[in-house]
Parts: C-alpha cells; sequence; structure tokens
C-alpha cells in the first residue's frame, strides 16, 4: 500500500515506450532468443525423458544389467543364473528376465521395414507398473504374439488403426511372421521410434542369435519397505563381476548419463541454448545502449537536479527488467504453441513443466540484466556540467 | 518520513566565493576562464550576471551549481564549502539549488507536469499525489495550467521554457540559477517569469542568480553583475 502510495513516475517505462517501434523490435529480440532457448532446452529435457520412458514403467526395485552395457541403444547380455543367485537373499520377492534388441519391423501397409525395440518377458511375471498391462500380458503366452506401443511413430504402419477396428494386423519381424494382440502406452524415445513387447519364447523365435541362458534386464523386486540401496550393496557383493547391480533410480540415471556425457546430442542442445542466450544478450545490449545515448543529456538532466548517479541506474536496471517480462510472455506462448505441434508431430513428451519455464525466464532476465548492467557504463559519460 | 535536511545560512549569504579561479585544459593549452572572483549573493535577493559570450559567466554558473569541482579559491554556497567538497556533497547539495537551462532540458518522454513532478520527486516523504499537487501548483504559476499532459513537443519554446522553469521551482530550491530564461519568452511573459523569480526569491527565502543578455529585465534586479574576461567588475 505504502509503495503505490510513494509510487514515483514510471521512468523507465516511458523511456521504453516513447519509441513503440524500438520497443516492439526489443521484445522481438527477446521473445526470439526465449523460443530458442525453449526450444534446445525442451529438445535436450525431451531426450533425456524419452531415453527413460520404459526404464521409468519397469515394476522393479533392483535392476541387473551387464557392466558392459552403455545405454538402452548397446545392451549386452549376462548369465540368467545371476538373478536365481540374487533370489538367495531374503529381502528379494522375486525376480524377472527381460531380452532386449532392436529388431526389424516391417510395415504391413507399405511393407517397408524400420528399426523397433523388442522387449521380451515372462508373461506370468508383472514387469510394468501398468495395472492393465497384466491381462494383456497372458495374451503373449501364445507363440508368434507381440504387444504393439501405439505411441510409436506413424512409419511402423497404422497399427492401432487397423486393431481398433478388428482388422487383423499381422506382419513380420526380424523375418518371422507375428500378430498383434494387442496395444500398450510406452512412447518413442530418441533412441527407439518405437517398441514392442512379446514373450520371452517369441522373443528368442525372433531373435535366435540371442545368446542361450543370456538376458539384457533381470528386474528384482524386493519386499515392502526395504531399503534398496542397502540390498543393492548386498548383491554387489555377492554376485560375481558380470553383472552390475543397480537401483531403479540409478538405472533411470545409467540411461540419462549415457546420453549425456557419451553422446554429443547433450552438449549440442546446451550449445544451442547458449547462443539463444548470446543473441539476446546483444539484441537487449544494441536496445539499453541505444537508449541511454538517446537519452544521456535526459540523464544529465537528473543528475543536475541532484538526482544520484545510482538512480539513474535503477531506472536502466528497470528497463532491463521490463524488456525482460514483455520479452519473456511471447516466447512462453510461443513455446507451449511450438512444443504441442512436436508432440503431435513427433510424440516425443517435450511438455513445459515449471523447471523448463523458470529456468528460461532466469536466463532471459540475467540477460537483460546483463546487458543492462554493460549499458549503464554508459551514463557515466552523463555530465551535468555540459548542458548548460 | 524523511525530510530534505534543511540548510542553515550563516551570514545571510547564500553564495559566496572569494578569489576563485578556474582553467580548463592542460599544460601549455591551460586557459585561465575565472579570474579571482569575489562574489556575494544574499538570500533572496535577484541578481543579475551580464557579459559578452565565452567571458565565464556559465563556468561560474555551474560552478556555484555544483556541478564542477572548485579548483582553485573558496565556492561557499548554501552554506557548503565546495573547495574540496566530494561528488556526493556536490550531488546532496544540487537538492537545494534549481537549476534553469536555455535549452530546456525536458524529459521528451514525459509529460509537462511529469517533468515538473521530477523536480517534487526530490522532495523526501511527500506522497504521489501530494507531489503531483506540487507539479499541478506550479504549472498554474507559470500560466500552464491547461497544458499539463502534453508532451513537450507539443508545446513552444516559451512554454517549455515555462515548464522547465516551474521544474526548478517545484523542488523548493533556495538558490536558483537560470541561463537565458527569458531569450525564448516574448518582452510580456518574459517580464512575468522574472517577476514570479523576484516575488519567489523574496517569498519563499529563494536567492536568484540569472545569467542574462536581456535589457528588458534589468531594472527588475536587486543588483547587477558584470563580467568580463573571467573578472567580475
Amino acid at each position: 500500500m505504502n509503495f503505490f502510495k510513494y509510487r514515483k513516475i514510471p521512468l523507465a517505462w516511458l523511456l521504453l515506450s516513447r519509441q513503440p517501434l524500438r520497443l516492439l523490435v526489443a521484445i522481438a529480440g527477446i521473445s526470439f532468443a526465449g523460443i530458442l532457448m525453449f526450444m534446445q532446452i525442451g529438445f535436450r529435457d525431451g531426450l533425456f525423458d524419452t531415453s527413460v520412458t520404459i526404464h521409468n514403467l519397469l515394476d522393479a526395485d533392483l535392476v541387473l544389467i551387464s557392466p558392459r552395457s552403455k545405454s538402452s541403444i548397446s545392451m549386452s547380455g549376462f548369465p540368467r543364473r545371476r538373478l536365481i543367485q540374487a533370489l538367495a537373499q531374503n529381502e528379494v520377492v522375486s525376480v524377472s528376465p527381460v531380452n532386449m534388441n532392436y529388431l526389424l519391423w516391417r510395415n504391413p501397409e507399405n511393407l517397408k521395414t524400420r528399426s523397433i525395440l523388442a522387449l521380451g518377458f515372462n508373461p506370468d511375471d508383472s514387469i510394468l507398473l501398468d495395472k492393465e498391462f497384466s491381462k494383456k500380458a497372458n495374451l503373449l503366452k501364445k507363440p508368434g504374439r507381440v504387444l504393439f506401443d501405439r505411441l510409436s511413430r506413424p512409419e511402423f504402419g497404422p497399427v492401432e488403426e487397423w486393431f481398433k477396428s478388428g482388422k487383423k494386423v499381422q506382419t513380420e519381424v526380424a523375418g518371422k511372421r507375428v500378430l498383434v494382440e494387442g496395444l500398450v502406452e510406452l512412447g518413442p524415445s530418441f533412441g527407439a521410434d518405437g517398441n514392442l513387447i512379446t514373450s520371452i519364447e517369441t522373443y528368442l523365435k525372433l531373435f535366435p542369435a540371442n545368446p542361450k541362458g543370456s538376458i539384457e534386464i533381470g528386474l528384482v523386486k524386493l519386499v515392502a519397505n526395504s531399503n534398496s540401496q542397502r540390498v543393492s550393496q548386498i548383491l554387489k557383493k555377492s554376485l560375481p563381476n558380470d553383472v552390475r547391480v543397480l537401483t531403479k533410480d540409478e538405472f533411470i540415471e545409467f540411461e540419462k548419463n549415457y546420453w549425456k556425457t557419451s553422446t554429443a546430442i547433450g552438449f549440442i542442445f546446451s550449445l544451442g541454448a547458449f547462443m539463444g542466450f548470446i543473441v539476446g544478450c546483444v539484441v537487449v545490449y544494441q536496445i539499453l545502449y541505444s537508449d541511454v545515448t538517446d537519452h544521456l543529456p535526459e540523464y544529465a538532466t537528473l543528475l543536475a537536479m541532484g538526482y544520484k548517479l545510482k538512480s539513474l541506474f535503477y531506472v536502466v536496471a528497470r528497463e532491463g527488467f521490463l524488456l525482460a517480462l514483455f520479452g519473456y510472455l511471447p516466447a512462453y506462448v510461443s513455446g507451449q504453441i511450438l512444443y504441442a505441434v512436436i508432440r503431435n508431430s513427433t510424440k516425443l513428451p517435450i511438455i513445459m513443466d515449471s523447471n523448463k519455464s523458470i529456468t528460461i525466464f532466469a536466463l532471459i532476465l540475467v540477460m537483460c540484466m546483463g546487458s543492462a548492467g554493460i549499458a549503464m557504463r554508459k551514463l557515466v559519460d552523463a555530465d551535468p556540467a555540459e548542458i548548460f | 518520513m524523511r525530510k530534505n535536511k534543511v540548510l542553515k545560512i550563516e551570514n545571510n549569504n547564500a553564495v559566496l566565493t572569494s578569489n576563485l579561479s578556474h582553467y580548463y585544459g592542460y599544460g601549455e593549452n591551460r586557459k585561465k576562464v575565472l579570474d579571482r572572483v569575489s562574489i556575494n549573493i544574499k538570500e533572496r535577493e535577484l541578481v543579475l550576471l551580464k557579459g559578452p559570450s565565452g567571458c565565464g559567466k556559465t563556468t561560474l554558473l555551474t560552478l556555484i551549481g555544483a556541478l564542477r569541482t572548485c579548483q582553485e579559491g573558496s565556492l561557499n554556497v548554501l552554506a557548503r564549502e565546495l573547495n574540496g567538497a566530494s561528488r556526493k556533497t556536490r550531488q546532496r547539495l544540487r537538492r537545494h539549488i534549481g537549476m534553469i537551462f536555455q535549452g530546456h532540458n525536458l524529459l521528451r518522454c514525459l509529460t509537462a507536469e511529469q517533468n515538473v513532478q521530477m523536480g517534487a520527486d526530490l522532495i523526501k516523504g511527500l506522497t504521489y499525489l501530494q507531489r503531483r499537487e506540487i507539479a499541478r501548483k506550479w504549472l498554474s504559476e507559470v500560466g500552464l495550467e491547461d497544458h499539463h499532459t502534453k508532451l513537450p513537443n507539443a508545446l513552444s519554446g516559451g512554454q517549455k521554457q515555462r515548464v522547465a522553469i516551474a521544474r526548478a521551482l517545484s523542488a523548493n530550491p533556495k538558490l536558483l540559477l537560470a541561463d537565458e530564461p527569458t531569450s525564448a519568452l516574448d518582452s510580456v511573459t518574459g517580464r512575468e517569469i522574472v517577476s514570479l523569480l523576484k516575488r519567489l526569491s523574496k517569498d519563499q527565502n529563494c536567492s536568484v542568480l540569472m545569467v542574462t543578455h536581456d535589457p528588458r529585465i534589468s531594472d527588475m534586479a536587486d543588483r547587477i553583475l558584470n563580467m568580463e574576461d573571467g573578472k567580475i567588475f
């Protein structure tokens, strides 16, 4: 209330709005930089999030993988008996072996082939957190049956459409005939454009080169309220070195870490966001610098009247803040629209979460305030003695 | 609520200079523009400063206005010695000095009322509405009550000058420095403005030092100082 009562003339806003065209150019420039950052960070986070779509859905407390495995796109096998050994621990309730590899899927409509991520598991085991999945898993007990991920990219064919219309969806995977018995909802990732789930029995028929007794993932469930970290440590000590024990969170982090560190993708998108930041800095600096230069005699007049140099700095800082605010809003709205377009066309889960929106606002704010800070140096040139 | 510190003027002198000299340039190019100037301006006095162009009038005005650093001699303004004064001291002192510039120097993005209010904003402890009221009062005093929403580019040269005068007065100054304030005004308005300044100097305890070449207002001054080649005669 006092702030309103003792408010001052909004000089920063009046200085900015005096030249509407220049203000619009500034807002457009900042918005463009914001959109660029939204897109780059959106793609980067989308990459990391989609790379663990399946990992998040796995119903397990601990995960066993081969130490040679680098990520879901380059999984190595380890002996299945390690899972049986893990069962010896009191706190382990159940174990589920999972085979995982890329196989060639033939589009049933145009007969073109495309690589799809195939998961093979025991239909009696509940490997996914989705409760509906257990019912569908029973359909896989017959050989040659698969569940198709309805969120897979359209290049795999109109599987969902045909299936829902009651049409029999029969095609080839790795050159062997399969029948789609149901649909699941997993989602594509940067590594896999589509997914299918089948029984281990069918999986081994589709991929006979898989070494006998070798699996790519071992899911371990613990009794309720167990300390998964502690059990993980025990298993690490008791199992041989040909297997790696991870908690589910560590398994998710293992996958994300691969994309962050072992590929240039994370770096490229971060660099793209940084470029957007630099472009924005240049635009804001140019606008604020010319604004200060244009109004230098007016600033000198204020100094002559007894205003402190510090209060003029505040005016420029407020101009920077206003530009950040006005530039951010269109960037946010455009970001939302572009994210929706990308989601619809690529099926990638790129979403505008609070983390992203706050991060970009903070970056735009730093961009504008930093540029304002540099433009302030020009204010020192305002000599009140020169105005007489 | 903080109030502006009231400056207590001793010996009735708003301005007192003693052997005040000032130079521009360095080395061989060093030029003396003020030569041992000793003047005093009493409280409520309206003093005109006359002299040919380049004689040092504006330099003297900027020194008294605490806009330049005092180099040599003594310069006492509103009971503050400015020789050796810090930048902060000079900035604080300027809050008590009203300045009217020949080129108006109004803020182009502000209306006439907002320009005047920028002066009133320097008075601490006043609400926005009180400051606006002061701005309107001074605009009325200079005859611009119907122009308060106009931007400077919609005002004539004379109207701009009157807004600048209102702005200088709105900060409740103890000393008013004016550089050719009537040059853009017709003789009637010019005399009205000087008459207003004279009335203020008496009513509000404000001293006025005015640089002018305008012979039409000479009779209104309490005292006239003549300057030539940096010296007061």
